[in-house]
Order: C-alpha cells, then structure tokens, then sequence
C-alpha cells in the first residue's frame, strides 16, 4: 500500500507522468489530493491543470544510482543485489534504474524497453493519463 | 490433497499423447509476476510472506475457471510429499526445501496448470502440456494471468516490463520450454554440438528439473533465455522448433 507524499496516511490518488521513456509517479491521500485541488468539493471533473502542474512541479529528478545507494522503500543495498544476484523490492528497478538499465539489456539481447504484454488497468491507466494531458492541450488551443 | 490418489495415475506432462511425443514429451510455459508495492520474496518478512500468500490465495480460490484448483501448503507437507511434487513438475526444488516462510502451490486434477506462491518471485504460474503444444500451453497460462491481475496489482513498469526479483527474468516474466528426450544424440556424442547451436539462438539446456539438475535419462530441456518481447510479436520469444 503506497503512502501519501504530503502526509503518511494511505494513498488513494495515483498520478503517473509519462515524458518519453521516463515515468514518475506521485501518489496523494483524498485529503491531501482535495486541498491541492487535484479534486474538487463538492465532487466536480477532475482539476487537469492543477494536476498537471502538481506533477510537474513537485516531482524531483530522479538520481543516478550509485553503487552505495539503498532503496528507501525495502532498505535493500545494491551492494545486496550484487552479491546474491536478487532485488528487493519492485522500486529497487526506479532506485537502482541507472546501474540495472545496462545489465538488462545485456540480459535481453539489446532491448531496452518492454514491447510486450501488460497489465489491462495499467494500460486504462495509461489510456486515461494521455487523455487527461489532451484534455489540457485542447483546453490550451481553445482559449 | 490425497496424495495417494494422485501417485495413482500420470499428470499431463507424462501422458504422452501430446503431438510429436515421440521426442518431445512436455511442453511448459511459465510467468513470474510479483504483487505492486511489497517486497520481494527473498526481502519478505514472515508476516509479510503470510499476508502474500493469503492474498494470492484467496484470488487463486475465486478463479473463475471450468475445473477446481486444489492448493497446497508446501511449508507443512513432508519431505516425501515435497519430493513428490517435485517429481511432478507441480513445484519447483526451490520451493521444496531452499525457500522457508510461507509458501504453496495450486493445481489441477490433470496436473496441467501450477500456480506457486512464494517461490522466487511471488507468483509463478505454468502451464503444461504433452508433447509440442506452446500454443495451448500460451492460451491456458494467458488466461489465468489475465484473471488474477482483475484481483491483485502487479508489480509493472513501462520501460521493464513485469518485475521480477530477478532482473534476468523482467520483461515478460516468462520462461517456455520444452522436454526432449535424446537418447541418440548423446550415445552419438553429437549433443554437444546441439547445444553449442541452440546457444547462438539465445536457447538454453538444462537438465530434467530445470535450473542447475543433471540431465537425467537423456531428458533436456530447452527454454528461452530472453525475456524481452519484441514490438512484431509481443508474446513470442524464440522457442525451439
């Protein structure tokens, strides 16, 4: 279960901003996700700009991982991972994305990004964030 | 689970009427999927392992599928029963004896479809068939992905693919072999060659349960060693043909 950023209760908005290849997730509790505007009282069509804006201005640039980093979520070293070969946890892939990205494609005989099956919310997932993003385009060539 | 009943008659993988079963005897495809925002089976804690297992459970008993899955909790069963299941391709060695915690595995009567909890990576299914079947075998496996993702998040990333502990298995988290029984090539002393060959392929030879065992009676199997699904096919891997 992921926690809010904002405060530590549990997290039920979910935002994902795509950019190219790179992704980063933010995830809001109710109360904190209504006092940014992210959804409206009384419940109204989601506030696309403010969410918009959320994401991109508060989401830091991800680090490069070095071989000293630990993964904040499960506490796994790399240095862990180099000696029996095993990840921690799923995040493991975004903290230690800059060290694993050479070795994966190593493994998958030059791939560097998944082609094949996906999860089916993940892809309404998707569907959703890239209509919420023309929504906004649309929303910007109108006015 | 009477296991008495089961010893009694021969799973799928040993029925031999699959087709070209006079030198393949089994084909088996399998998916490693992990559960969204917790830990990996080998960082799990006790409590966190039985919270998994209850979850993956409880989506393995509402499967809405035409036959009954019985499940089995590994961690309680005797070494002989454990052994049994390996012998069956139900569950691999590692879940027998290496892994500890919680951890179980579900199956039909037919022995056709396995579903592990806990093993390396949370979930593993396989699908089995007789003989050189990957097409039946995909369609089984797809389908019951397709139902336990309705009922549990999976650990996913655009830019890898499903996540697994890992990394050589991320991607499409699946691994398809088939079993050949060679008898010729290795009395010949021609299966070196063979395997050389594969490997230029991006197939790999393992022994008669899998990762790391001996090739036992001129058993072989051979998988994919890439995990990577290409934009043209986006569930095929090479396979053997």
């Amino acid at each position: 279960m992921r926690k809010c950023e904002f405060c530590s209760n549990p997290a039920t908005v979910h935002l994902t901003k795509i950019v190219n290849k790179s992704k980063q997730e933010m995830h809001l509790c109710d109360a904190c996700a209504k006092e940014q505007d992210i959804i409206p009282q009384p419940p109204q069509e989601l506030n696309i700009p403010a969410l918009l804006q959320l994401v991109m201005g508060q989401l830091p640039a991800p680090r490069p991982a070095t071989a000293d980093s630990v993964c904040p979520e499960c506490g796994t070293p790399y240095a862990h991972f180099r000696a029996q070969g095993r990840l921690g946890c799923p995040h493991d892939y975004d903290v230690f994305r800059s060290l694993l990205e050479p070795l994966i494609e190593r493994v998958q005989n030059g791939a560097t990004r998944h082609a094949g099956k996906s999860p089916s919310r993940h892809r309404r997932r998707l569907v959703r964030a890239h209509r919420a993003e023309l929504e906004v385009q649309l929303q910007r060539a109108v006015n | 689970m009477n296991f008495n009943t089961l010893s009694s008659r021969l799973g799928e993988w040993l029925r031999g009427a699959g087709p070209e079963s006079d030198s393949v005897v089994s084909t088996r495809i399998r998916l490693a999927r992990n559960i969204a925002g917790v830990p990996f089976t080998t960082r799990a804690t006790p409590h966190q392992k039985a919270e998994t297992e209850a979850l993956l459970r409880e989506a393995i008993n509402g499967l809405d599928l035409p036959f009954p899955l019985a499940y089995v909790s590994v961690a309680g069963l005797a070494a002989i029963d454990r052994q049994f299941l390996v012998e069956r391709q139900l569950i691999s060695r590692e879940l027998a004896g290496v892994l500890e915690g919680p951890r179980g595995v579900a199956f039909d009567e037919r022995e056709s479809i396995s579903l592990m909890i806990n093993e390396e990576d949370q979930l593993r299914l396989q699908s089995m068939r007789s003989g050189f079947d990957l097409d039946a075998a995909w369609e089984a496996i797809d389908h019951i992905d397709d139902l336990i993702e309705s009922k549990v998040e999976y650990a996913f990333s655009d830019d890898f693919g499903y996540l697994t502990a890992c990394p050589t298995n991320v991607g499409t988290g699946m691994r398809a072999s088939v079993m050949l029984h060679l008898p010729a090539l290795g009395l010949t002393k021609q299966i070196d060659k063979a395997f050389k060959a594969l490997q230029k392929i991006n197939l790999v030879v393992r022994g008669l349960y899998g990762e790391g065992s001996r090739a036992l009676g001129d058993f072989f199997q051979i998988s994919n060693q890439s995990h990577s699904a290409r934009a043209r096919s986006p569930h095929s891997t090479t396979c053997v043909a």
